[in-house]
């Protein structure tokens, strides 16, 4: 139309120019306080990322980097070997003990925990106590109870009139040995799920009581229904975390006896660190990485359609 | 429910119990069902802090008791003996080296005596040289400074006297030695009694002075029981000279109180920044950019960090744990949770004001924000204090260590043998008293921020 729009006023110049001051001004400080970390992200993250990419696809050399370049002949290589395929089932085995020892208890705890009238806070002080206490602890006072020579395990074995074991020096003992302790429970979870009862709704509760409900039944019908969102949102988030099992049984066994407790993550540093093939530890990293890279946007994905 | 919270950046209260429903009388079902709930949480509950109970049991224990089976479930209290021998014979037959044969004697008596019954159980070891009914000199060897000596003065598998004759000094000099030849005391006496007669037994037929013995005493010793905690707290310093556990304490303060003060300040600038200063385009980008890392595990980062970190020659230096733990994705989530939150018209009143961006985050942001920085200064403190991997990965000589590695070399690294349990217990305990200290005073915001933490993954 008539309109002069390509050539802009010069009031609208000169108030243009102003926002762009005033941008400057904000922007600035914006880039300075932002500078700091996406500078430590970008070498401490994206850069090992694709680093870690890179890698994997040569035959890498320490002295002379980058080595001999090799495809996807390290993938092929971790896929087809032996070892690999015996490291996955050990950690997926090492996580399904670990979930049906260990994943119901908090649940049972908090719902015992809710029906005391006294001592409520303490016996919940108590339950999360071993969480402040430094990892390395519980499982060195672990390890010495499974010693098969004078560790207690055995003693309640001798008590109880059974044959004595090897506990963690049996390779076919050894992953259920190390997630035994997880029956005690206690922790974080029974934390989180208290919380959880608490906000179920005191109406409900009140109303199931005037219709005459008992407390099992109200613990039973009403409490435990309420929190299992919640139960169920704790076990999406324990997936993501399935395949990267490592501090506890690396101190526990180091792996042992032979490869029975060796899980990924463990493999990916025997590879790089005792037998300095970094191009092969870097392939089963990212082998890791790509299987957890599903499990979490499978988590992001259901989560979504919950709260859709 | 959290999540939302948390984006409207409200803390989520810590859980607070609901009233309990009292206006009604409990049926014998409800009573019976109560009762039972009291039962298991009890049960259970003893069951959770068994392995605690059991460390600090342990803890007690002298290296022998350890090993133990089965085990005691208490500690014993720890005796202390005395073993009295006479010199008079050398007196009259060799006064010129009375002297040199009593520092022999009462090295060979409280060193070779504990070396040969390993299985008693002692807190200290005395022996006192007469002559002529007069104590002349003393010598103590408390047992922690047996199990701490005994390895690195002699490697042998067992002591003999001759052994002790050539490492005199040394053998003296790790115990309390006392030579006075002035004076007159009480004439000794008392019989080897039940106790202590295997001491007795031993002279004459392995252990060979050249004095006589006169008695062997034995007295309970309760300060003793400490003995564990002095050994855990010197035997770094076969490792490393001049160190004790107390260094290894201070290379993991070093490192926790550095990680909270960067988390607080880089991550806390940065969440401000995209929270307050950014246009929402771009502070959706980078919000985006930095969360997208928590989908990453760190395994798939190890070993290019780790060479990264070999580049920058910081490869067994405590910046080495320090720098690669700077990017924060979570603390910058929950910074800018709380940031968002915060009610904008103090931030434009403080713009209008020509307040610049430093002065209104730090005088305005971080006054208002203490909660949230305290609840990500804990998270990062229980992170970095327990960290146990990357430290062990990187810190390799004995002088940076953290205790979380020294505990794990004192057990013998991952293999069972060798493992000095008693000494690594000690340093276990000491090491866990800062964390239950702080889950004391702050023990309302660590469960807010598990509660948080835990929910996010």
């Amino acid at each position: 139309m008539g309109m002069p729009s390509a050539v802009p006023s010069e009031a609208l110049v000169r108030s243009q120019k102003l926002i762009n001051w005033q941008r400057l001004g904000r922007t600035l400080p914006g880039i300075v306080f932002l500078a700091p970390a996406v500078i430590a992200f970008i070498i401490f993250r994206y850069y090992p990322l694709l680093k870690g990419l890179y890698m994997s696809l040569f035959r890498w050399d320490t002295q002379n980097p980058p080595g001999a370049f090799v495809g996807l002949n390290n993938f092929s290589l971790t896929l087809s070997s032996d070892v690999f395929r015996e490291v996955f089932v050990n950690t997926l085995l090492l996580y399904a003990f670990g979930m049906l020892l260990g994943f119901w208890v908090p649940v049972v705890q908090s719902l015992l925990l809710n029906e005391l009238r006294r001592g409520y806070y303490l016996f919940r002080f108590l339950y999360v106590l071993p969480v402040m206490v430094p990892g390395i602890a519980f499982l060195m006072v672990w390890k010495y109870i499974w010693h098969p020579d004078f560790g207690l395990a055995n003693a309640v074995m001798l008590i109880l009139h059974l044959p004595k074991q090897l506990w963690l020096s049996d390779p076919k003992l050894v992953k259920l040995t190390l997630r035994l302790p997880s029956l005690l429970g206690g922790g974080m979870s029974v934390l989180i799920y208290t919380a959880a009862i608490q906000n179920v709704s005191l109406e409900v509760i009140e109303a199931a009581i005037m219709d005459g409900a008992s407390a099992w039944q109200r613990t039973r019908f009403i409490i435990l229904p309420n929190i299992l969102p919640i139960v169920g949102i704790l076990f999406v988030l324990s997936l993501t975390g399935s395949l990267l099992a490592f501090d506890d049984v690396w101190i526990m066994t180091g792996g042992g006896p032979g490869y029975s407790s060796t899980t990924l993550v463990m493999g990916v540093y025997q590879r790089a660190f005792v037998q300095n093939q970094y191009g092969l530890g870097s392939a089963w990293a990212v082998v890791i990485l790509i299987c957890t890279l599903i499990l979490t946007l499978a988590r992001l994905w259901t989560m979504r359609e919950e709260r859709m | 429910m959290q999540d939302s919270t948390l984006l409207e950046g409200r803390l989520p209260e810590p859980p607070q119990r609901a009233p309990a429903v009292t206006h009604i009388r409990m049926s014998w079902q409800d009573k019976a069902y109560r009762a039972v709930c009291y039962v298991l949480s009890i049960l259970w509950v003893s069951f959770t802090l068994f392995p605690l109970v059991w460390l600090l049991s342990s803890t007690f224990k002298d290296s022998v008791d350890v090993m133990k089976m089965p085990p005691d479930f208490l500690p014993r209290v720890p005796s202390a003996y005395t073993i009295k021998l006479d010199f008079s014979d050398v007196a009259a037959s060799d006064p010129g080296n009375l002297e040199q044969v009593i520092r022999e004697d009462l090295a060979i008596a409280i060193w070779r005596v504990p070396d040969y019954l390993a299985a008693i159980h002692y807190g200290s070891i005395t022996a006192e040289a007469y002559v002529q009914g007069k104590k002349v000199a003393e010598a103590t060897l408390p047992s922690s400074q047996y199990s701490q000596y005994r390895g690195r003065i002699w490697v042998t598998q067992r002591l003999s006297d001759n052994l002790v004759r050539r490492d005199l000094d040394k053998a003296l000099s790790t115990a309390r030695f006392r030579l006075d030849m002035s004076g007159l005391g009480p004439t000794p006496a008392g019989l080897p009694n039940e106790e202590t007669a295997r001491i007795a037994k031993l002279f004459g037929t392995e252990v060979k002075p050249s004095s006589t013995l006169i008695s062997v005493g034995e007295r309970r010793y309760f300060p003793a029981i400490i003995n564990n905690f002095i050994s855990a707290w010197n035997w770094p310093s076969r490792l490393y000279k001049g160190m004790t556990f107390a260094g290894y304490m201070r290379n993991g303060i070093i490192i926790t109180v550095a990680d909270i003060l960067l988390q607080w300040i880089i991550s806390g600038l940065a969440a401000y920044a995209l929270s307050r200063i950014l246009t929402p385009r771009f502070s959706r980008i980078w919000t985006v950019f930095f969360l997208i890392t928590m989908m990453v595990p760190g395994v798939a980062t190890l070993i290019p960090s780790y060479e990264l970190v070999g580049k920058m020659g910081l490869h067994d230096k405590l910046l080495g744990v320090i720098i690669p733990s700077i990017p924060g994705a979570f603390t910058i989530y929950l910074f800018k949770g709380f940031f968002d939150a915060l009610p904008g018209e103090i931030f434009d009143a403080a713009r209008i004001d020509g307040a610049s961006e430093f002065s209104t985050f730090f005088r305005i942001t971080v006054p208002m924000s203490r909660n949230v920085f305290t609840v990500i200064g804990l998270l990062t403190f229980l992170g970095s204090w327990n960290n146990f991997f990357w430290p062990y990965l990187i810190l390799r000589s004995p002088k940076v260590w953290t205790f979380t590695i020294a505990i794990y070399m004192a057990m013998g690294g991952s293999g069972a043998a060798g493992a000095q349990y008693s000494n690594a217990m000690a340093c276990a305990v000491m090491a866990a008293l800062p964390t239950v200290l702080v889950f004391a005073i702050f023990s309302r915001s660590v469960q807010q921020g598990l509660v948080w933490s835990g929910l996010k993954g």
